[in-house]
């Protein structure tokens, strides 16, 4: 295994309840296996689009004393901002936010963030 | 008393909700697990004859103690970020003992979570949790998960060949530094002629519900039901409506007692207190339950319907019950 990369996953059949999060694995590389061997079911994985949100959204840091996300030029909450809240949006995370993911994302599921 | 958050730092859904609670002056500690243990510190003590965990949580700019916690919300943090400098065995021993030492003493205790970490982990397995919803009550597609070719064959001519396929876990796939939607993907004949790759791990094929008057979406918080019509105005949000947000027209929309009450009891047997069900409603008016996401997204309905769901969140965690 490369030390780069860890995984969460320990005994596959563990009881589920003792998960708590550990993180998102990592692959130092990745691409497409050759066709047989890549799981039928990512054959409709999509492309994106102009879509990826996080690119969107302004410098913020975590305000220590509110503890919510504040964009660094103004201090406007993130939620606020139409482009970066919970407006309508498209893609994976509805709600906006890259690092929270899509619905389908289970953090319990994930490896080493690190 | 005060409300834990354990959120990524990023997540504006939890900001909204953390807003209402600052405004309502209940105290909160927001932290994510990736803070653990260098941005955020544990000590916990079980001293001789007590029945829970003593201590406290500390973080730069606050300190909690455990006994003055009333309600954790688990949304999705993100994972523990070890020193560097760690070997890769060395990396997998402390990340298993951050698991299960912070996350222990996080999951023993005797607070309102929501959800709790383990039945938020249990609800994560789909065929787990679409027997319980035919147990509650509930409609469910026919489903197939198989690594056999020929099972899928078999399934898709008891069905017109009309299924769909989708993933069981993640809806996401990191490749070459892109991150890659996997929607609902509804096969046609030529997806049905080659199903090489269906061996190499499970998968799961289900009956497409193709009559549908519109998808909904329930929120469930504490006994509180949040309940929309997501109406699709493109070909691919018909199949899947996350693929075209920009199409969908949604409004509040009533749920069928029948349908309420396995949503319900569904909830008890799951053990959660915050689920979002999705449903397809077809012209019968039938409900087919699709699934349940224990930590779904709820900004883009509030903004859309005018339901009040980050105030019912807030309303249930500054309770600390259901």
């Amino acid at each position: 295994m490369d030390s780069s990369f860890s995984s969460s996953a320990g005994s596959p059949l563990m009881p589920v309840s003792a998960r708590v999060s550990t993180g998102r694995d990592r692959f130092p590389t990745a691409a497409s296996s050759a066709a047989g061997v890549r799981p039928y079911g990512l054959r409709f994985a999509a492309d994106p689009g102009p879509t990826a949100r996080t690119a969107r959204i302004p410098a913020w840091t975590l305000d220590p004393a509110t503890q919510i996300a504040r964009a660094t030029a103004d201090h406007t909450p993130l939620y606020r901002m139409p482009n970066t809240g919970t407006r309508a949006t498209t893609g994976a995370s509805p709600d906006g936010g890259g690092s929270t993911g899509g619905e389908e994302w289970t953090a319990d599921f994930y490896g080493d963030e690190g | 008393m005060t409300v834990l958050v354990l959120a990524a730092d990023l997540d504006p859904t939890v900001d909204a909700v953390v807003a209402e609670l600052n405004r309502r002056d209940v105290p909160v500690l927001r932290c994510d697990l990736a803070w653990f243990p260098q941005h955020l510190a544990l000590d916990a003590r079980l001293d001789d004859g007590a029945r829970r965990w003593a201590g406290g949580l500390h973080t730069e700019h606050r300190h909690v103690e455990l006994e003055g916690l009333r309600s954790a919300w688990y949304r999705g943090p993100t994972g523990f970020r070890l020193p560097t400098g760690l070997t890769g065995p060395e990396r997998h021993h402390a990340l298993w003992e951050a698991k299960l030492g912070l996350g222990g003493v996080l999951a023993e205790l005797p607070v309102l979570w929501v959800n709790h970490p383990g039945a938020e982990a249990d609800a994560a397995y789909k065929p787990v949790q679409l027997p319980t919803a035919t147990r509650s009550g509930l409609t469910v597609p026919p489903t197939l998960i198989t690594n056999q070719l020929d099972a899928v064959r078999a399934f898709a001519a008891d069905h017109d060949g009309d299924i769909v396929v989708k993933p069981l876990s993640f809806g996401i796939i990191t490749e070459d530094g892109v991150d890659r939607p996997i929607w609902t993907h509804r096969l046609t004949g030529d997806d049905l002629a080659d199903l090489s790759g269906v061996d190499t791990t499970a998968h799961l094929f289900q009956r497409y519900v193709g009559d549908k008057q519109f998808e909904a979406r329930v929120t469930v918080v504490g006994g509180r039901l949040f309940a929309a019509a997501i109406h699709a105005g493109s070909a691919a949000a018909r199949i899947d409506w996350r693929s075209d947000y920009a199409a969908l027209d949604i409004k509040p929309v009533d749920v069928p007692a029948q349908v309420e009450s396995g949503i319900r009891e569904f909830m008890t047997r799951m053990e959660l207190v915050f689920g979002a069900f999705d449903f397809v409603v077809d012209t019968s008016g039938a409900w087919w339950f699709l699934e349940c996401n224990s930590a779904g997204q709820f900004g883009w309905i509030e903004d859309a319907t005018g339901l009040p769901i980050t105030a019912a969140l807030a309303d249930l965690l500054e309770k600390g019950q259901p």
